[in-house]
């Protein structure tokens, strides 16, 4: 029975394994117990999940991802070289 | 001549120029990276372009050429790179392996289930990504941006299964308590 117990370290760890379908059944069910009973790593594995969806958000437009000049035109030179063959 | 499905090289940097710089600086650690990053995009296109037949737009095609050149920034970048052998994970949990009061996740009052409309969020979630080391970083972006599976992450990085599960855990522990300490409790 105590071999059905997980630490909060290990059960933390276990969620990715979960995410992906590597988590071998006896596995699966000590996380599902331990889920059911600790708020906390509950917890954990809805904020990590929101945060992994929340990566491929749409930007929002103030996030300044626009090349920096210089390095517009050091790319455009670039550009300009291979076209006409010179790299 | 059918412009459709031609190329047109003299107008890709005015035209994907910041598309391709905005997609790869949020994938790689630094601008400097980014910029090389779209260099080499241009350049491996240009030397590709008699195979392009019009499948894809040139935006598509020139977005999978990018993706495969950050892939190959990871390769790069994690072979030579010395595999640390660490127990950072430790400082979350106590000697039962249990979270600690310091370290435990409190709940942060949102919805999870859907995007938030806040611009400071995003901005946090990059910065705090790009304070994580750079074999987690590699994992973390190349799983959740870049969607690989766990196998394919494995050997681009020249990594042990069991190394990718440590890496992932390390990330999303740092990635969620610094947004916790950074966003939530500002």
């Amino acid at each position: 029975m105590r071999r059905l117990i997980l630490s909060c370290k290990k059960a933390t760890y276990l969620i990715s394994l979960r995410e992906e379908g590597k988590l071998p059944p006896y596995q699966q069910v000590q996380l599902r117990i331990h889920l059911a009973v600790c708020s906390m790593c509950k917890l954990f594995a809805k904020q990590t999940a929101f945060i992994t969806r929340r990566l491929l958000d749409a930007k929002p437009p103030t996030q300044a991802t626009n090349l920096s000049e210089p390095a517009r035109k050091k790319l455009e030179a670039f550009v300009k070289e291979i076209i006409s063959g010179k790299k | 001549m059918d412009n459709r499905i031609g190329l047109h090289p003299e107008k890709w940097v005015s035209v994907y120029g910041d598309l391709l710089y905005a997609y790869t600086v949020v994938r790689v650690k630094d601008k400097p990276a980014a910029e090389d990053i779209v260099q080499e995009t241009f350049l491996s296109a240009w030397k590709s372009r008699a195979g392009y037949q019009g499948q894809a737009s040139e935006k598509n095609w020139l977005f999978a050429i990018c993706k495969n050149k950050i892939i190959d920034f990871y390769r790069r970048q994690s072979s030579g790179m010395a595999r640390l052998v660490t127990r950072e994970e430790d400082a979350y949990f106590n000697s039962a392996d249990h979270w600690t009061s310091a370290t435990r996740p409190n709940e942060w009052g949102i919805d999870y289930s859907q995007p938030l409309d806040r611009p400071e969020f995003y901005s946090m979630l990059h910065q705090c990504q790009q304070k994580l080391n750079t074999l987690q970083q590699s994992v973390f972006v190349l799983k959740y941006m870049e969607e690989l599976a766990s196998e394919e992450i494995c050997k681009v990085l020249a990594i042990e299964p069991s190394y990718y599960w440590v890496l992932m855990h390390r990330a999303k522990l740092h990635l969620r308590k610094c947004l916790e300490k950074n966003w939530i409790n500002r």
